[in-house]
């Protein structure tokens, strides 16, 4: 996918028209799907320039009354995001929304954390953005939407509260069409998808090395260790596999993945590995239906993304836009090593 | 030391110091505060000479290691820097843009890109644009430093789009053409060698030895891509025979 040319200035202002009037919610899921990673409008754009353009976007909608509709979005913003325009269009959908998340006050308190020492004016109504001074700033965004929840606390009164924020995309169900991709590991063996996640039960997280944002693909590959440390002390028998597969397999080279993976404490084996295709990404893309878009020469944006897998292949379950612990999908893993066994 | 200790060491020689060497040329008696309020009045006005611009400058960058105590003034430090990118003193000019690239500053890299595609337009020279840009992995550039690549003559402007191409997968094969295209200037080469190391390590070996065993390649070349060799681990005699080194 990298290698795309960006939207035209005029193509862009005519996907940008479309958020003229999101009050028409007919058009509800074509206006969501502008916040997909892959969508057109930040294709071969670098991270900065999409990120500013999701921001006005994201503040367009919510702006338009589709706040609830952006809950997983705007969640995901709030617990792991560092580009302060993306960080404030997120605190200022909840400003819009009917029914925030539960978690909403410790989110905000914990993005204020984050974006301040990166703060800056945002002006979240224009694009592209003027350089200079604006009225407020995304920490200042922030506050002001922390006081509002903490004078309008109310008990959730709608399905969309307190819990898990829904994925809207459509998701993959299984990874038996991934057999015959043929993937290489850390140490440059290679072997098909079949060979590799055949008959076993595991976890597959997706990652790539040159990621910036220190809670998505550095903390991800972290846990990768220790949760195949925990299967291991659990289940010494377990075949298991705990893996990663990089977003990014032509620069994600295999001395990459054995350096990025033993910096952050795994250890390699036939069940602990991190992978890149080797020909084209692009199945795995969208037979997953991954959550990542592309500049012009690496992803330009990304979802958190974790699936499990089961022994038949079939996708149990997943961890999309949210932080997840060791734990709980070390637990998950040995209880579908267990099921299957 | 790792970063969190050095910052921790930086914060607490800067503190000790009343604030810091830059902040020296303020009155003793100011506190920190003080003092970037006043540097941020200056490194925003025009009328301020130069000098006392760039002074103020780096006494803000400086402020910016002490973390929360300056995080206050980071937005306006950023708009501040946005003006003096655009100002019409060139070193002014240069040091308020290499700031705000390690920012990753869109602004910044918005007006580096407009300036290669127009030069009316541009805020510096070519090569140093190119040479901002080359910093960040996510500028989206990789294009434009190709059609930079394709239409300049100029040794130090080719040598930073290769440099830029250094972070693009897709640029392998390009990269590889000029690091063993004899009629290119050398320091195109050696810079293409360098971006095709970083990108393809294997690809880079295979090149290399072709360049070692090319009796009519210049001395100057083979000399880099030994030395280059050499650091990998890789024996310049029988580089196929080698193992990459972790």
């Amino acid at each position: 996918m990298t290698g795309v040319a960006a939207l035209s200035d005029d193509q862009l202002a005519a996907e940008l028209e479309k958020l003229a009037s999101p009050e028409a919610t007919r058009c509800q899921g074509e206006l969501l799907a502008m916040l997909r990673e892959d969508a057109l409008l930040y294709r071969g754009r670098g991270t900065t320039e999409a990120e500013r353009l999701r921001a006005f976007v994201m503040a367009r909608l919510a702006r338009g009354g589709l706040a609830d509709a952006m809950t997983a979005y705007v969640v995901e913003e709030l617990e792991s995001g560092t580009n302060p325009y993306t960080v404030a269009a997120a605190a200022r959908a909840v400003q819009a929304m009917s029914a925030p998340p539960l978690d909403t006050v410790s989110l905000l308190e914990g993005a204020i954390e984050r974006i301040r020492p990166v703060d800056d004016f945002v002006h979240l109504d224009v694009y592209p953005a003027p350089p200079g001074v604006a009225p407020t700033t995304a920490v200042a965004e922030l506050v002001a939407t922390l006081r509002q929840q903490e004078s309008h606390a109310k008990p959730p009164d709608s399905c969309c509260a307190g819990g898990e924020a829904a994925e809207p995309h459509p998701l993959a169900p299984s990874i038996g069409a991934l057999r015959d991709v043929e993937l290489q590991n850390q140490d440059g063996t290679t072997a098909r998808f079949a060979e590799t996640f055949g008959g076993r039960a595991g976890v597959i997280a997706f990652f790539y090395t040159r990621c910036m944002t220190p809670d998505k693909c550095s903390r991800t590959v972290g846990l990768l260790g220790q949760v195949h440390k925990r299967v291991r002390n659990e289940r010494p028998e377990s075949q298991a596999v705990i893996a990663g597969i990089t977003y990014d397999p032509d620069y994600d080279l295999p001395h990459r993945l054995y350096r990025y993976g033993a910096d952050r404490g795994l250890v390699f084996s036939e069940t602990c590995q991190l992978l890149r295709s080797v020909g084209p990404f692009a199945p795995i893309r969208e037979t997953l239906q991954l959550g990542v878009g592309y500049g012009d020469s690496t992803v330009n944006r990304h979802r958190i993304e974790l699936i499990l897998i089961d022994r038949a292949g079939e996708i149990s379950a997943r961890k999309l836009r949210r932080l997840w612990e060791a734990d709980e999908i070390a637990s998950a893993v040995l209880a579908l090593d267990r099921v299957s066994a | 030391m790792n970063p969190k200790d050095y910052r921790r060491q930086v914060e607490a020689e800067l503190q000790s110091s009343d604030s810091g060497a830059g902040l020296q040329a303020a009155a003793p008696q100011q506190s920190p505060e003080q003092a970037w309020e006043q540097a941020l009045a200056q490194l925003a006005n025009p009328s301020v000479p130069a000098d006392a611009r760039l002074a103020a400058l780096q006494q803000l960058q400086a402020g910016t290691f002490l973390g929360d105590q300056f995080a206050p003034y980071m937005p306006r430090y950023l708009a501040a820097l946005r003006e003096a990118a655009v100002d019409a003193d060139d070193r002014l000019r240069h040091a308020a843009l290499d700031v705000l690239i390690n920012f990753k500053d869109e602004f910044a890299r918005q007006r580096l890109v407009e300036g290669l595609r127009t030069s009316e337009r541009a805020l510096v020279p070519p090569a140093a644009a190119l040479g901002l840009l080359a910093r960040d992995d996510h500028a989206s550039v990789g294009e434009l430093a190709r059609d930079m690549l394709a239409r300049s003559d100029d040794a130090h402007v080719r040598a930073q789009a290769v440099r830029v191409l250094g972070a693009d997968p897709q640029s392998k094969s390009l990269l590889s053409d000029i690091m063993k295209d004899k009629g290119e200037f050398r320091e195109v080469r050696r810079a293409s060698a360098a971006a095709l190391w970083r990108l393809d390590p294997g690809r880079f070996e295979s090149d290399a030895t072709d360049i070692l065993q090319d009796s009519s390649d210049y001395p100057e070349i083979k000399a880099t891509i030994s030395g280059a060799l050499e650091r990998a681990g890789v024996s310049p005699e029988s580089p196929s025979d080698s193992t990459r080194r972790r």
